[in-house]
């Protein structure tokens, strides 16, 4: 794979002695040594040779390589690495609890082979498997899976369910080297849903030892872990690349030697780079994904892995969505099934709520509900009933999301489906950054903006979102609802599961009513292949990552 | 002489130091990197926490000298985002665009250099027109356009390069086309009308009369002087190049300093944003400065005027 390839040393350059002469020479001397100095092949480059098909049973081969649009922070460490990281660190990582393809927690392929609760649901015991190593040959031990929890719920962790980890964990405690005890403040009967591979990455273990001794910079420079594969080099916002170990407890040989993960954030780029067989595997959007499928590439889709909405912002403020007649017309005046043929090219379905998707089903959620329906006349008649003959005028953001290409094309249809019946949609072209902002400082009275977020089905993730979005508590919320607070509070203190599904099928139908927020789509979320070297694909249900340890099994 | 380098040398100081106050407080204006950092359900008291561990929660003027005083011993502190030193960042990208921007550099002078020159020796002819045609299109097509038709033609098309990243002299060709184009434009037509000026000049028509060649007054004579205008304005630019190739540098997922800072804008990395542009003036300054040197060298009007 590492080759060489000649070096050009161009003309000679007569430097004179006039000064003019001098910096027409010091440009080209520049010039010619930058071309000098990229003499040397990296590795994997794309001229360096494919990697062979001939796979032997024996030994990992070839490189996978992996072209997204965006891939979290980039940082191996998971306390300093967003949700968007988690596919590489479940190469890297062991968790506490591994994961099915359907995002129930597994006792096959995670560190705990088995749990138990204890009767008032605040203390749960994991058995560690023993004879787990880390990549450096050293244990995996119970001490290990404490530090790193401890790590991971610090206040200044950035791991998406950091803040919520923290609220529940009272205390940690290591009883012999593979025991260890989770102590929670309330009843917490989803924590190994919550530390397993299909939730966030905060399950994630690390060698404590190895981390101390080289320290964060030095942890992220060689990352280590005790997954099917090492780190090999990395640059923030460039590439990841993995080197797989000879066998994984797990998942056995691996079957790609070096998996590598770039970003490339131009979508003509990946396209242009899987035609070249630069890359195997790229994100897509969704509208080319005919092209590309009729160009006999194979396309792999997380069917439903997102659900689309966008949010009726402050609504306790004196705005006009305060109003549930005026929520109610807002959303009868939008035609869903149009946005999905023509915005979101036939690659979405119709959802009755958002967050709360056809995945929550399997939580609890009524598979009764119905999308609203388009009808503009009745959503006249609703404006004129709450006062608003005229309509009114509010704004509406638009961003550019890496998850939601169509997101421009979406706001401009959504104000214009509003605008039939009167409500003139403003719209704001910004960054999401400040959109977030001015929503978690409450700057956007009345305002209305979109966002996808995964599909989940794990009850516990359910009430943590709808927690984050909709409890008069979270900086991020759009209601403030004493009667929807209390639902969401008794949903997180419920010490059994069927009471949690009964409390989320009620959140759904209470939600649903309110038309508090504008449910849009079920997006899915495709990735174009190249069919020679990837033939199979489950991209599972598990949650801000596409089962990447199924890319690697033989 | 050593006076006025000296005052020009404190002027940079000075353009330095407003420039570092401008983009330390532009850059916070715009919103807080917290914000995006900590999950949904992070509580006020999180976002504290998280801004005091950054050092967020000092005032402007604190946070502004801790910055100042650790940038002037070159430690331009942590990247927010990447959490690792800024200048690791740096070094890290710095010389891919180093290489790209010299690569465009190479690519400008070998094709504006003859362009500008033949444009003004054939002035008014199909030549000339051609020559304005190639450096108008260069300005006005917009460079990611140019950068994803290069690639379909000449790396998915044609496969004689590579699409994107880096790597061998191959990796080169495109990225350095594409910025190297927008830069033709201006080179060719600075030399044109610079050679058009000196060309009508009383040394040049002695030439001609003492019977040197068309080609000794054209390349020899004509060009050399006609060059310093084309060359401060080169110079000046290959600074711009190395750290505002924003576009061709996402388009070939070229992993330079423009992709950095468009990274950090993002995502409110203060930090790298700060340490690129205070770069990027350090680089024209230091540029600006030895030209003006060097002008003041050659021409005493300049340091006693």
């Amino acid at each position: 794979m590492h080759s060489k390839m000649a070096v050009s040393t161009g003309p000679n350059i007569s430097i004179g002695p006039k000064w003019k002469e001098l910096l027409v020479g010091s440009t080209a001397v520049l010039a010619m040594l930058a071309v000098a100095a990229t003499s040397v092949v990296e590795p994997h480059a794309v001229f360096a040779g494919a990697p062979s098909a001939a796979q032997t049973s024996a030994r990992p081969t070839g490189d996978l390589r992996i072209a997204m649009a965006g891939i979290g922070i980039m940082r191996p460490i998971p306390w300093q690495e967003t949700a968007f990281g988690k596919g590489y660190l479940t190469l890297l990582y062991d968790f506490l609890v591994g994961a099915n393809p359907d995002g129930s927690p597994s006792t096959e392929n995670g560190v705990s082979e088995k749990w138990e609760v204890s009767p008032d649901g605040k203390t749960w015991t994991f058995s560690l498997r023993k004879g787990i190593k880390f990549h450096d040959g050293t244990e995996l031990t119970a001490q290990d899976a404490k530090w790193s929890l401890e790590m991971v719920t610090r206040p200044e962790s950035v791991a998406g369910f950091a803040a919520r980890l923290r609220g529940t964990i009272q205390e940690i405690e290591v009883t012999n080297p593979y025991t260890l005890v989770i102590r929670t403040k309330e009843p917490s009967i989803f924590l190994p849903q919550d530390l397993s591979l299909a939730s966030g990455h905060e399950g994630a273990i690390l060698p404590r030892a190895y981390y101390e001794k080289v320290g964060a910079d030095g942890f992220a420079a060689k990352a280590m872990g005790s997954g099917p594969y090492t780190w090999a080099k990395g640059q923030t916002g460039i590439l990841i690349q993995l080197e797989a170990m000879d066998r994984h407890w797990a998942e056995g040989i691996p079957k790609f030697k070096t998996v590598t993960y770039r970003v490339i954030p131009e979508e003509s780029t990946r396209i242009a780079m899987l035609q070249t067989g630069e890359a195997d595997i790229i994100s897509i959007s969704r509208e080319r994904v005919a092209d590309l499928q009729a160009r006999n590439f194979k396309v792999f889709v997380k069917e439903r892995g997102s659900v689309m909405g966008c949010y009726l912002h402050q609504q306790w403020d004196q705005v006009p969505v305060g109003d549930t007649r005026v929520r109610q017309a807002l959303n009868l005046a939008i035609n869903r099934e149009e946005i999905v043929r023509f915005i979101f090219a036939g690659q979405a379905k119709l959802m009755a709520m958002y967050p709360l998707g056809s995945f929550a089903i399997a939580a609890g959620a009524d598979p009764e509900l119905k999308p609203y329906p388009y009808d503009p006349q009745k959503a006249r008649q609703l404006l004129q009933e709450a006062g608003y003959p005229n309509g009114f005028e509010t704004t509406i953001y638009s961003y550019a999301r890496e998850d939601v290409p169509e997101m421009v094309r979406l706001v401009e249809a959504i104000a214009g489906y509003l605008a039939k019946i009167g409500v003139k949609l403003n719209i704001f072209s910004t960054e999401y950054t400040v959109a977030r902002t001015k929503r978690m400082t409450g700057k956007m009275p009345g305002h209305i903006s979109c966002l996808g977020t995964p599909n989940r089905a794990n009850p516990g993730d359910i009430l943590t979102i709808l927690h984050a979005l909709h409890h008069s508590s979270s900086r991020f919320t759009d209601h403030k609802s004493p009667e929807l607070d209390a639902m969401i509070e008794k949903g997180m203190a419920a010490t059994s599961v069927t009471e949690v599904k009964k409390i989320i099928g009620d959140i759904h139908r209470w939600m649903y009513a309110d038309y508090g927020t504008m449910p849009i789509a079920e997006v899915s979320i495709p990735f174009v292949a190249d069919p020679k070297k990837v033939t199979r694909w489950d991209l599972g249900r598990t949650l801000y990552d596409n089962n990447d340890r199924d890319l690697i099994r033989r | 002489m050593q006076r006025y380098i000296v005052k020009r040398f404190l002027q940079s100081v000075i353009a330095l130091l407003a420039l570092s106050m401008i983009i330390f407080v532009l850059s916070r204006l715009t919103g807080d990197p917290t914000m995006l950092m900590l999950p949904d359900d992070a509580s006020h008291e999180d976002i504290l926490q998280l801004q005091r561990a950054l050092g967020l929660d000092q005032p402007l003027p604190v946070q502004y000298w801790i910055f100042i005083s650790r940038a002037v011993q070159g430690d331009f502190g942590r990247s927010i985002k990447g959490q690792m030193p800024v200048i690791d960042l740096i070094s890290d990208r710095l010389p891919n665009s180093i290489k790209l921007g010299g690569v465009a550099m190479l690519i400008t002078v070998v094709l504006a250099f003859p362009l500008g020159v033949i444009a003004a020796v054939k002035k008014g002819t199909f030549i000339d027109s051609l020559a304005n045609l190639v450096a108008v299109l260069g300005q006005s097509l917009p460079q990611f356009w140019v950068g994803i038709v290069l690639i379909q033609v000449f790396a998915v098309h044609l496969r004689l390069v590579p699409v994107a990243g880096t790597g061998g002299l191959a990796h080169y060709i495109l990225p350095g086309f594409t910025l190297g184009w927008f830069l033709v434009a201006g080179i060719m037509r600075l030399l044109r009308s610079s050679m058009l000026d000196v060309l009508d000049s009383e040394f040049i028509k002695l030439a001609r009369i003492k019977g040197v060649s068309a080609r000794g007054v054209i390349w020899k004579h004509a060009l050399k002087n006609a060059l310093i205008p084309v060359i401060t304005f080169g110079a000046i630019y290959l600074a711009i190049l190395i750290t505002g190739a924003i576009l061709v540098e996402t388009v070939f997922a070229w992993p330079g300093v423009g992709q950095l800072i468009y990274q950090g804008i993002v995502y409110r990395d203060f930090p790298v944003v700060q340490a690129v542009v205070l770069l990027t003036a350090v680089i024209v300054i230091s540029v600006n400065l030895l030209v003006d040197i060097i002008y003041a060298y050659i021409d005493p009007r300049i340091r006693f005027g």
